[in-house]
């Protein structure tokens, strides 16, 4: 099959090309540099199999625990490990700080993967005069067994991920509390994983299905590490393109990202195969700073930021506010109440998906209106809105780790007993089972959460601002662009300080 | 400013002259400003055009006219 040759379009402008004002980036650290025997260890073909490994061997654990042991959720570690543990690791430390690592380890695809690429460590490299020749299907330089179909170009985008996770957290008070609808959940994301992996091209469920990669897509940009090309000069001159088409080195990235161009975490499943395939040594792990990747690219992402923040809210208030009607209408499996469910699905759902970004898109609009009459500041309501939105990933991220934190601090008791007692059965392996239950500093839990959330706020205003300047160029439009916008989020933070210091 | 002996395309998504270079494994490498690496959701006019669209990568055989 021959290519179409690129040509010059003579109509086209040349001259007078524009190109987007950058945002700061900030500094970065090379921490293959900095920590020694890091590059090492990404370099080796069998580090994802060993970090993969024991989280697999937890993960079926998990659900032996939760078919098999006891129906109380705080005394079965489905429950206590999962739902108040690993949250509260991933989003209040592994997405801040380590960005998407919890993809590197996730048992989800393990199986899928396996099936593939027929391999768990070693890799399948096709020599030129076998591309035609031999089993399965070959991408670039590798080679892959199953259908090995492209994902549907109208669904390349984050929205089953959007409303997979709303559907999945309507249910949070059954499988918060109910080991067997945990197993249901769990299990179920592993098989429809596995059936992907089978049907689809390497990661087409990590990349657009799996509900939880919707939020660490997100709340990854604001992550203190990337994984990045040391010199794009550097890739612009290889021929080789390794980390795309694979080589006797390693897989073609799995996630479908080139290394070379990527200035965003969101897609960027730190997997380590770019790494391992380039032939230059052009691939690294940055530290930088907090919120450095500040783009926004489509309704999708956007949509997620809404849903996180209202999801946010909405626990708050569910689970954490005064209002006990609420958690018995989210609790039904407890309380039989359908038409109270149904009314908390539907608010929950249209605060989601209509309300909230309603009231955004208006204080967008407002912000456009005020400045419309300054001369070049009729800018596209979308390149705005994005721009604007973009404040909710730090503000988010900050709001559910101080809806996070008095899960642990209340509840981190539960995690010492079914350790000694994992599936409820009265077993004391470690001496800690019956250990009582112990909140830790309940007293402080409201002023951290006070300074999470400004915080939160903080960030949000600082980056918000700097979109406005991005866009707007000139700091009193900016300002004023952003001001109904700003004050939406102090309102937010506002509200959400009075819950829960009431 | 276009330089000579460079192929280029022509972007209305960018409004940009796109440098193209042959892959000498064959396809072009679209050097396309807009492209942010993240190739699992591009949506971009160059696509095509572009060996990063992966699953058309270029077989790793020599093609007529591939650079020296």
């Amino acid at each position: 099959m021959s290519e179409p040759a690129p040509r010059i379009d003579p109509t086209s402008p040349a001259d007078g090309e524009t190109t987007p004002a950058p945002l700061t980036r900030g500094r970065r650290i090379d921490l293959f540099r900095a920590i020694p025997g890091l590059g090492w260890l990404a370099k080796r073909r069998s580090f994802q199999f060993w970090v993969v490994l024991p989280n697999l061997f937890l993960f079926l654990l998990f659900l032996t625990a939760g078919i098999a042991g006891t129906p109380v959720g705080n005394r079965n570690i489905i429950i206590v490990f999962v739902w108040i543990l690993w949250w509260f690791l991933l989003i209040s430390l592994l997405v801040p700080f380590v960005s998407r690592i919890w993809c590197t380890v996730c048992p989800f695809p393990f199986f899928g993967e396996w099936a593939q690429r027929r391999a768990l460590i070693k890799v399948r490299a096709v020599a030129p005069k076998d591309r035609k020749s031999g089993p399965g299907v070959v991408i670039g330089r590798n080679r892959y067994f199953g259908l090995n179909l492209k994902w549907p170009k109208r669904l390349s985008n984050i929205w089953i991920q959007n409303i997979g996770f709303l559907f999945l957290c309507t249910f949070a008070a059954l499988f918060l509390t109910r080991p067997i609808v945990s197993v249901v959940v769990l299990g179920s994301l592993f098989v429809i994983a596995t059936t992907l992996h089978l049907i689809y091209r390497q990661r087409a469920f990590c990349s657009y299905v799996c509900p939880v990669s919707g939020f660490l897509s997100l709340y990854s940009m604001s992550s203190t590490v990337e994984v990045r090309a040391k010199d794009a000069g550097v890739c612009d001159k290889c021929k080789d393109k390794g980390c795309l088409a694979g080589s006797e080195k390693g897989w073609g990235c799995p996630w479908y990202v080139y290394p070379s161009k990527l200035d965003r975490n969101n897609y960027c499943g730190l997997c380590m195969e770019c790494v391992k395939t380039c032939p230059s040594d052009n691939i690294t792990v940055n530290a930088r700073p907090f919120c450095s990747d500040r783009l926004l690219k489509g309704w999708d992402e956007a949509w997620k930021a809404f849903i996180m923040l209202s999801l946010a809210l909405a626990y708050s208030v569910t689970f954490l506010g005064p209002w006990g009607f609420i958690k018995d209408w989210a609790n039904v499996a407890e309380k039989q109440d359908w038409a109270g469910f149904a009314t908390y699905t539907a608010i929950l759902w249209a605060t989601a998906l209509v309300i909230v970004p309603g009231i955004y898109a208006a204080a967008v609009g407002l912000g456009r209106f005020i400045v419309r009459k300054v001369p070049g500041a009729a800018l596209p309501f979308k390149d705005v809105f994005l721009g604007f939105v973009y404040p909710l990933v730090p503000l988010g991220l900050l709001t559910w780790i101080a809806f996070s934190l008095p899960l642990i601090l209340v509840n981190g008791s539960y995690i010492a007993m079914v350790i000694s007692d994992p599936f409820g059965f009265g077993w004391d392996l470690f001496g800690t089972a019956n250990m009582h239950w112990t909140p830790v500093v309940p007293e402080w839990t409201p002023y951290i959460q006070v300074v999470l959330l400004l915080g939160g706020l903080f960030f949000a205003l600082r980056v918000g601002f700097a979109h406005a300047t991005r866009l707007y160029r000139e700091t009193r439009v900016a300002l004023r662009a952003f001001l109904p916008v700003g004050c939406l989020l102090g309102v937010f933070v506002g509200s959400l300080i009075f819950l829960y210091a009431a | 400013m276009l330089e000579q002996e460079v192929d280029y395309l022509f972007c209305d998504w960018c409004r940009k002259h796109v440098p193209c270079h042959r892959v000498p494994s064959g396809g072009w490498e679209v050097d396309c400003p807009g492209c942010a690496g993240e190739c699992v959701r591009c949506d971009c006019y160059l696509r095509r055009y572009c060996f990063a669209n992966r699953g058309d990568f270029p077989p790793l055989r020599k093609v007529e006219g591939d650079p020296k």
